[in-house]
């Protein structure tokens, strides 16, 4: 069969225009719904739905002739929780709503590029070490040179752009994780070896990842991004357990990281002033509580079916389009919609891990599970954050919150998962 | 290990969904929290629906702008207000569903605004409160501290409701803290909540109770000898023109005599028999009511049954504490042949085409044998026609009442107690009326309530 009929025919790529239809019609009637509420955005700013269809579209075109047979999933998904962000984001802040528009487009772009890096990506697990000194020396730079926006040192300003260079480092360190669990899930999944009543750690083939994952973390406390310091740890476990099956993983990162908040709680004034705002904002309503109480607010005004999109107040909650989305949807579009949201999450994380199993060799394995692991990590992060089931850790919801950074990168990430899993199904 | 993964994902959502369930549905307490803008929101909501009188009255009605205006000091109580700083009070509360537009009516209504979003239109809540009455009662109480309660006895509505002093509920953003700590408490409803002993008024209810257990017929011959003593407290046989001597049962409630009351309290009627009467008609628990109610009290919590404490309450002193609302019922029960009607403000909602529905029936609740109810309205009557009390006389159209001189525990004077119903071509309205520290009651309030019934019996 030659490539264009693939392209044409392909019933994978039908199933994922079928889906994208859907994103596209959610975003098309979410938009009445707010032009006839009293938060219209300005009549100027509809054209961001034309274009939001034509490059998603476009975007679509490009994968039935890149990875015909890829799953589906990633890219609807990802185009589905950016059609809910770009119309909660104009809901909450018209004056963005054009700039998350030309992310997203960026961000399809870049889903194509990544479809086409995933294809190739035996490439990237020699590059696994070359990735880890590319993230720190990164976060190094980032202390040097970044600007501090809301008390966290994160962005840079690269030609007049200002870029959240965490983002960038997820990437370096799904990169490096998947390479260093190929290499070593082998040896790392064994109890300790005996020898001559000698017992030989596997301490020394962890260093790599300790370094990595350790001269990050402590980058990051001095950068004060606690909330990728929590979901870097929780990555790290995550990944250890599912390349080694092994539950001490996990439960090692959960003690580091709750030895990190005790730590950050004694060493920085910010993270202190979190975690007492988690366990009472009431004691600081109208100062350091007042995000997180009107964030509740927001919510208990949402009910099971929501106010209605432009019916609520969710603008009143500060920092609403990168902090509090999740929030912002709960209230606007009720528990239904909030739940629905979380549920695409695990429905990426299921598809994710598909694409994994099905993956033929261990490095593809490892970083197909990274990418669905990260982003779900992140979800549920921020999620558990707007819910007070944990502090907020000023992270984005994936997909969805207002910021070029992680929504480019979030979309690249979609891309290489998607490319990886044309492969698996090209070499069966 | 996909299993386990799926297990994660499960877990994950059903603990998001349990947070939601928690702050969206169990925690429906911070729709009033603090900071909370949506409380402002719904003050200023320019479509907040009116308050009408009965006769369609606007009584309050929000502006363009989204400010709120109260037209008639008189029903602030009744109102109440709403403001993002002290809440919300009255039928600004109890009808906030309607008013902000949020409740539909009707299960279908309540489904299809699931699916029609327009940005809620309040729907106007229209009061049994009839303001020709209401105005006659605000004017004829005037400054003076007190409350006025008119009920018409065969359907329970409320036909006015004065308590003074008043204040503007349009005045609390910018008076609250002054209005919160005026000693003379304007912000109470003194209809609903405050508690007053009912002096003699209360007599009709021990004479309800005394007639219905038959320890006694009107025309019983009791004796005064000047004045009688139970356990050792003497009691006055004052008030009838020849002081002492024996006279009809009857009697002694027209001139209202206190000795006579507490014999027959202590000695023939009992605790029993006199609570049983009362809590039927309404004391002694909260009344089933749109508005809160303070619990009108025969005696203290946990105060002992003593004979003389009784021998006190049997003449509307002791430890009696009532509403005005709870006397007016009194009186309802009196003049609707034995039948309480349940007390109603809210005559109806508007429908979402600003329609009012079909008022419901009243329901009625016996609490006194008929023949009982009678006879104590006959002697009601028999206290205006024998023209002891002031104001009472060439109403055109028959009127009884029971008047009480409360003494206050405290140096000032009585308050002044009216308790009256009229009736006329088939309309009847029953009053009760108390002036604070206002002197006798017959003297002070019987006008008062005079005033009252004419309003709402003459054309």
């Amino acid at each position: 069969m030659n490539l264009a009929v693939r392209a044409i025919a392909s019933p994978v790529r039908n199933l994922e225009l079928l889906q994208l239809v859907a994103a596209l019609a959610f975003v098309a009637v979410g938009w009445r719904a707010l032009e006839a509420s009293p938060a219209a955005p300005p009549a100027g700013l509809a054209s961001v739905v034309p274009q939001l269809v034509i490059t998603v579209l476009a975007g679509h075109t490009v994968l039935r002739v890149v990875a015909p047979e890829a799953s589906p999933l990633p890219f609807a998904v990802g185009v589905f929780l950016a059609s809910v962000g770009l119309v909660i984001v104009a809901r909450l802040d018209p004056s963005v709503a054009q700039a998350q528009a030309n992310w997203i487009s960026l961000g399809v772009v870049l889903a194509a590029a990544g479809a086409v890096v995933g294809k190739r990506y035996e490439l990237l697990r020699r590059q696994r070490y070359t990735a880890a000194a590319l993230a720190l020396v990164l976060l190094l730079i980032t202390g040097m040179l970044g600007s501090t926006i809301n008390g966290a040192r994160l962005w840079l300003n690269v030609g007049g752009q200002l870029v959240q260079t965490t983002e960038i480092i997820k990437v370096l360190l799904v990169v490096f994780v998947a390479g260093y669990l190929a290499d070593e899930a082998a040896v790392l999944s064994v109890p300790p070896v005996r020898f001559r009543a000698r017992r030989y750690s596997m301490i020394p083939r962890l260093i790599p990842l300790i370094v990595a994952l350790g001269g990050s973390i402590g980058a990051l406390a001095l950068l004060r991004d606690l909330g990728s310091i929590a979901i870097l740890l929780l990555f790290a476990g995550g990944m250890l357990f599912i390349g080694t099956g092994r539950l001490r993983y996990p439960v090692a990162a959960a003690v580091v990281a709750l030895m990190a908040a005790t730590l950050g709680y004694v060493a920085f004034d910010h993270a202190q002033t979190r975690i007492d705002t988690w366990l009472d904002p009431w004691g600081d309503a109208s100062g350091t509580g007042y995000q997180s109480i009107q964030a509740i607010y927001a919510i208990e005004a949402g009910g099971i079916t929501g106010t209605g999109l432009g019916l609520g107040r969710p603008d009143s909650i500060p920092a609403a389009p990168t902090d509090y989305v999740f929030s912002a949807i709960t209230e606007e579009m009720g528990l239904a919609a909030a739940a629905g949201v979380a549920l695409v999450y695990v429905l990426f994380l299921y598809g994710g891990l598909r694409i994994a199993i099905d993956c033929p060799d261990r490095f593809g394995r490892m970083l197909a599970s990274s990418i669905a692991v990260l982003i779900a990590i992140q979800a549920a992060v921020i999620i558990a954050g707007n819910l007070r089931l944990a502090p907020t850790t000023g992270i984005t919801l994936p997909f969805v919150s207002y910021g070029g950074s992680s929504l480019v990168v979030n979309f690249f990430l979609a891309g290489i998962l998607t490319g990886i899993s044309r492969s698996s199904s090209s070499r069966h | 290990m996909a299993a386990l993964a799926g297990t994660a994902g499960i877990v994950f959502v059903a603990v998001v969904v349990a947070a939601l369930g928690y702050w969206q549905v169990a925690r429906s307490d911070l729709a009033q929290g603090d900071l909370n803008p949506r409380v402002l929101d719904r003050f200023s909501n320019p479509s907040r629906g009116r308050i009408l009188a009965a006769d369609g009255a606007v009584l309050a009605e929000s502006l363009p702008s989204g400010g709120r205006t109260y037209h008639d000091a008189s029903v602030a109580h009744i109102i109440g207000y709403i403001d993002p700083r002290y809440g919300s009070q009255g039928i600004e509360l109890t009808r906030d569903g309607a008013l902000s537009g949020e409740a539909p009516v009707g299960w279908g209504a309540a489904l299809n605004a699931e699916f029609d979003r327009a940005p809620p239109v309040g729907r106007d809540v229209r009061l049994t409160v009839d303001s020709r009455v209401q105005a006659a009662a605000a004017e004829a109480l005037g400054a003076r501290n007190g409350a006025v309660v008119a009920i018409d006895p065969t359907t329970g509505d409320i036909l006015a409701m004065v308590s003074v002093p008043t204040y503007d509920p349009g005045s609390l953003a910018t008076n609250g803290e002054a209005l919160l700590n005026d000693p003379s408490s304007p912000l109470l409803n003194r209809a609903t909540h405050g508690l007053y002993p009912p002096g003699s008024t209360f007599k009709t209810v021990t004479a309800a109770s005394a007639l219905e257990f038959k320890v006694i017929t009107p025309s019983t011959i009791v004796e005064c000898p000047g004045e009688i003593v139970i356990e050792g407290f003497p009691i006055s046989c004052s008030n009838v023109p020849q002081g002492v001597g024996r006279y009809p049962f009857s009697d002694a409630y027209i001139y209202s005599v206190n000795a006579v009351f507490a014999d027959i309290g202590a000695n023939r009627l009992g605790w029993d028999r006199l609570e049983d009467t009362a809590q039927r008609l309404g004391f002694e628990r909260p009344l089933d009511f749109e508005l809160t109610t303070a619990i009108s009290e025969l005696r203290l919590p946990g105060s002992p049954r003593t004979n003389v404490l009784l021998a006190s309450t049997a003449f509307g002193q002791g430890e009696l504490l009532v509403t005005p609302l709870q006397m007016a019922l009194v009186a309802s029960a009196v003049a609707n042949g034995g039948e309480m009607p349940r007390p109603r403000i809210v005559a109806g909602e508007a429908n979402s085409s600003a329609q009012f529905a079909a008022q419901a029936n009243p329901r009625l609740t016996r609490v006194l044998p008929a023949d009982t109810a009678n006879t104590v309205a006959a002697m009601m009557r028999e206290v205006v026609s024998r023209g002891l009390v002031s104001g009472m006389s060439n109403l055109g159209f028959e009127a009884g009442g029971k008047t009480g001189t409360a003494e206050t525990g405290t140096s000032g004077q009585s308050h002044a107690w009216f308790i009256a119903f009229g009736s006329r071509d088939g309309k009847q309205a029953a009053v009760a009326v108390i002036v604070e520290n206002g002197g006798r009651g017959g003297e002070v309030a019987a006008p008062i309530a005079a005033a009252v019934l004419k309003a709402a019996l003459l054309p």
